[in-house]
């Protein structure tokens, strides 16, 4: 079993590591942040970079890659700059679902403009009453002549008025099956009838979320993405990768933290000596230690499995419960050896110790991803 | 227009370790591209981009030079083709052996206008090899260069140096050492770096070059030792800034500063 | 014929005064002369001769569409008819030109930015700095006439009168080069504001200022202390915050100063090259664990913001400002 990257990965893994100190050093993502603003230069930089034309057809600009490089470079930027590697994470499933199922005209709109540095789609989904239960959503679409109206309420919709476009999922509310009654659709962020209410989230602050009101907000039926009541398979298609990619960059702000907490075991003294000569912190950075190397494991594993086509149902899901509690514990481990100062809003462990908390509800929380592994792990033992 | 670019791959000089006995040793270093020659590899590309024609960065050293990951970074920076002299009777070769090298491998290639050099190697930084090679080649040289433009025919470059610039017409083909000025190495894309595998390399040892007799060191290494360290206090001023601050003014009152 | 001899060239006066210094004793050791090759007018010509040379070569005057590289052809007929044993070039940016150029034409290796020189049994021996600043590399020369590049600050030069004049005698023919960039415009630099190298003491600031702005407190300090302001090389060349000329590490400017403050200055190597030359050293950074500190006399592990402004009340304080 080879565990080394290829060269053209490393040499990925390089130059987006001396792309991100130019770019995105922390100095500049700890004022982004405490100033709650979306970093469009870094962003930008990306795009430049090509780092966003990673996974897009290239006859709209993109690189083709295959999702092991992905995961890499999501977890480079997590250990960089956290917060670009979740909205980069964020677009994934957007953008990937585009590809698959978009018309070419809407593949043409938003592929081309992301690839230059458009923030990412924002996805449309959860409601006040659907969260995990995403298939109570009741925003409606109706359809008359050539032209299709919405109205409804999105809950914590990430980026949503600051990007161009949301993908809404709408539900038929005379469908038998509600997995089989919801469409996806392309919503110009600027369609008149779209009122958003920015959410005061307790991380996350460069990366908005919004409620969003949507009132008789009409667009042409060609906005259609995919196939009419098949938005849920649809979705679904991409949000194993969306997953892992939300892994890989926690599992990279993990080992940011990690690296803070071990520097300043070695450097701060008390009693005469520096604390990392102490066995109790030690302790504390072993434990560290090993969930990042089984974090990483995961992540590749999964992406091994997903570039070799293999199914991933169960894995994944006990991958993004594995790396969400394991990256909250890390980070948190990182705070409690800084002490005093990884409290400060000084350093940045503050910033990854709030930011990383999501992972455990966002893109599913750990509850669902027991309710997806767990049924799957038994019915291969039956079968079995 | 025809480029050849020189770059260095040394071992990267902050992987230094002393031995016991005072030497140093580069043994455990990891082999890197010269930071002082991606400029050069830069603007070569640059002027390419403007004006068309083919890139080649050529590159002299021992065998850890002709790693697989090395050749790609080098190519995923925008050269066309790379050409390498990889021969161990490399190792150590002082500045005059290596233009030498360097000057039978550019008359090997296909014919140059121009050959760009950095402002000197990354680990021993002599500033010396760009110079040697153009005068051995018997083109015009110069050095300190940190902008190049081309108008029609003629090169017209502007030379840094202490006191002013110079703005030179230099007739081609002529070999340049630029400064890191000149250009801000781009960095190797995800589309570069997968192209970077399938250029083309060239791989020539010594004994493909033909060199002139007498070819080889015209200096001997000595010794390679730790420099010497100034003793120092170290003391550490203990207490906030208010209080650090009140210590430190009685400190440099008590070493007759102030 | 000149075999014991060592040639000295700068096109910078001062450069050539501390170069005709410090090849005296080597020359003497061997029994030959020092011979100052001038480029320049006359009375530089004759001031060189005062310097403690034992001969003179004048080259005559730069013309104004002349570059000094033009020179090297002459330069290179006077050593290969006189084989002198060592050439020692001043290491500015057209010095090390033409000592490359030279070596390649002689066939032997430039030996560059040479600290010391050594006659072991009349070998020579020299030193210099390699791997950043890393290592001190003794070498020798295999075959003769030996170039050497020597920058400025590795020698004092002997005060002017220290000799007699020398008469520079008429200028040595100048030999057509063989080819020449044609000189199309000098655009001159303003005058350097500081001269580092003499500075006794300085405050430097390095990456930890956050600002340019920032810097208006640390030039504050620098004045109460009575101090040049330098910098690292990333203020510098980097960020273009403050001119090449204040910046100290081994491309830049070398200290031999009293006192030496680093705010928010890490010591990378190369960095710690230029000032560790200075008698005290103070250092004023966040990171304990910064290579600063083992390089310093006094450190104040802190952050600058507080500390610096808290030691500019302190020295006003104390001065009953």
């Amino acid at each position: 079993m080879d565990f080394r990257f290829t060269e053209e990965q490393e040499l990925l893994i390089d130059s987006l590591e001396e792309l991100l100190q130019r770019e995105a050093p922390e100095q500049l993502m700890a004022e982004l942040d405490e100033r709650h603003e979306f970093p469009y230069k870094p962003w930008q930089a990306l795009a430049d970079h090509g780092i966003l034309s990673l996974g897009i057809p290239e006859e709209y600009g993109g690189t083709p890659a295959d999702i092991q490089t992905l995961t890499l470079v999501c977890e480079t930027m997590g250990r960089h700059a956290f917060s670009l590697a979740i909205i980069y994470s964020l677009g994934i499933i957007t953008i990937r679902d585009i590809v698959q199922f978009g018309s070419p005209e809407i593949k043409e709109r938003v592929l081309t403009g992301f690839v230059q540095g458009d923030p990412p789609v924002a996805l449309g989904i959860t409601e006040p009453q659907a969260g995990s239960d995403a298939a109570a959503l009741k925003t409606r679409a109706d359809i008359d002549g050539d032209r299709v109206t919405f109205n409804g309420n999105k809950m914590y919709c990430t980026l949503a008025e600051m990007s161009k476009y949301i993908l809404l999922m709408t539900r038929d509310p005379n469908g038998e099956n509600p997995y089989e009654s919801i469409s996806m659709w392309l919503l110009p962020t600027d369609t008149p009838g779209l009122r958003y209410n920015k959410l005061a989230k307790v991380g996350w602050w460069c990366i908005p979320s919004y409620e969003v009101f949507i009132e008789n907000a009409s667009v042409p039926l060609d906005h259609l993405v995919g196939e009419i009541n098949r938005g849920w398979p649809q979705l679904m298609a991409n949000f194993e990768i969306e997953r892992l990619a939300l892994c890989a960059a926690s599992v990279g702000a993990a080992e940011a933290s990690y690296n803070d907490a071990v520097a300043y075991a070695n450097q701060r003294v008390q009693f005469g000596r520096p604390i990392g000569s102490f066995q109790a912190v030690q302790h504390i950075l072993t434990d560290m230690a090993i969930k990042i190397e089984n974090m990483k494991h995961y992540i590749y594993k999964i992406a091994w499995m997903m570039d070799n086509d293999l199914p991933v149902r169960a894995e994944h899901a006990m991958c993004k419960l594995y790396v969400a509690r394991a990256s909250c514990e890390v980070i948190d481990s990182a705070m409690q050896v800084m002490g005093g100062l990884g409290y400060t809003m000084d350093h940045r462990v503050q910033r990854l110790w709030r930011d990383i908390r999501l992972m455990r509800i966002g893109g599913g929380t750990d509850e669902i991803m027991y309710n997806i592994a767990g049924p799957q792990l038994l019915k291969r033992a039956k079968l079995a | 227009m025809n480029i050849i670019v020189c770059a260095k791959i040394t071992p990267d000089p902050s992987d230094i370790e002393a031995r016991g006995d005072g030497s140093i040793s580069l043994e455990r270093a990891e082999w890197i591209i010269g930071g002082f020659d991606l400029p050069a590899v830069e603007a070569g590309v640059r002027l390419i981009e403007a004006h068309g024609g083919t890139l080649t960065v050529l590159s002299a050293g021992p065998r850890p030079i002709a790693q697989s990951k090395l050749k790609k970074d080098l190519l995923s920076r925008g050269p066309d083709a790379l050409a390498m002299v990889v021969d161990d009777r490399l190792r150590d070769a002082d500045t005059a052996f290596t233009a030498r090298v360097l000057a039978q491998a550019a008359r090997k290639l296909d014919g140059f206008d121009l050959v760009l050099c950095g402002e000197g190697s990354a680990d021993l930084y002599f500033q010396q090899v760009g110079l040697q090679l153009g005068e051995l080649l018997g083109v015009p040289t110069l050095n300190a260069v940190n902008h190049i433009a081309l108008e029609g025919d003629t090169l017209v470059v502007e030379r840094d140096l202490e006191d002013e610039v110079e703005v030179l017409e230099v007739p081609l083909p002529a070999v340049l050492s630029v400064t890191t000025d000149i250009h801000e190495a781009r960095l190797p894309s995800m589309k570069e770096i997968l192209k970077a595998g399938k250029k083309p390399v060239t791989e020539w040892s010594l004994d493909d070059l033909d060199l002139p007799d007498g070819s080889g060191n015209q200096s001997e290494v000595l010794r390679t030792s730790a420099p010497e360290q100034a003793r120092r206090k170290q003391e550490r001023i203990e207490g906030g800034p208010d209080e650090a601050a009140k210590k430190l003014v009685e400190a440099l009152q008590r070493e007759g500063l102030i | 014929m000149a075999d014991n001899d060592i040639y000295v060239f700068s096109e910078k006066p001062g450069l050539l005064a501390e170069l005709i210094a410090g090849a005296r004793g080597l020359a003497g050791q061997r029994g030959g002369r020092v011979v100052a090759v001038c480029l320049g007018t006359r009375a530089q010509a004759e001031q060189a001769g005062q310097r403690g040379a034992d001969g003179l070569m004048w080259l005559g005057e730069l013309p104004p569409d002349r570059l000094v590289d033009d020179y090297l052809p002459t330069l290179a007929g006077l050593v290969e008819r006189d084989s002198p044993f060592l050439v020692m070039i001043g290491a500015t940016r057209r010095g090390r030109a033409l000592a490359g150029r030279l070596a390649a034409r002689l066939g032997v290796t430039a030996l560059s930015d040479v600290l010391g020189f050594d006659l072991q049994s009349g070998d020579l021996r020299i030193r210099h700095m390699i791997f950043g600043g890393g290592a001190v590399r003794e070498e020798r020369p295999l075959a003769g006439p030996a170039v050497a590049t020597v920058g400025p600050g590795v020698f004092e030069a002997l005060p002017a009168g220290s000799s007699s004049a020398l008469d520079p005698g008429e200028p040595v023919p100048f030999v057509s080069p063989p080819w020449q960039a044609r000189l199309r415009e000098r655009k001159q630099r303003p005058p350097a504001a500081v001269n580092l190298a003499a500075a006794r003491r300085v405050v430097c600031p390095g990456r930890g200022v956050a600002k340019q702005e920032d810097l208006a407190m640390v030039e504050e300090l620098a004045q109460l202390l009575r101090a040049e302001l330098a910098c690292t090389r990333p203020l510098a060349e980097g960020l273009g915050w403050l001119p090449r000329e204040r910046y100290i590490g081994i491309s830049g400017a070398n200290l031999r100063a009293d006192l030496y403050v680093g705010v928010g200055v890490s010591g990378q190597v190369q960095h710690l090259i230029g000032m560790n030359r200075t008698r005290v050293v103070v250092a004023i950074n966040k990171d304990g664990s910064a290579p600063i500190f083992a390089n310093a006399d006094y450190g104040v592990v802190g952050d600058l913001y507080a500390v610096v402004p808290a030691l500019i009340a302190a020295l006003k304080e104390r001065s009953g400002a």
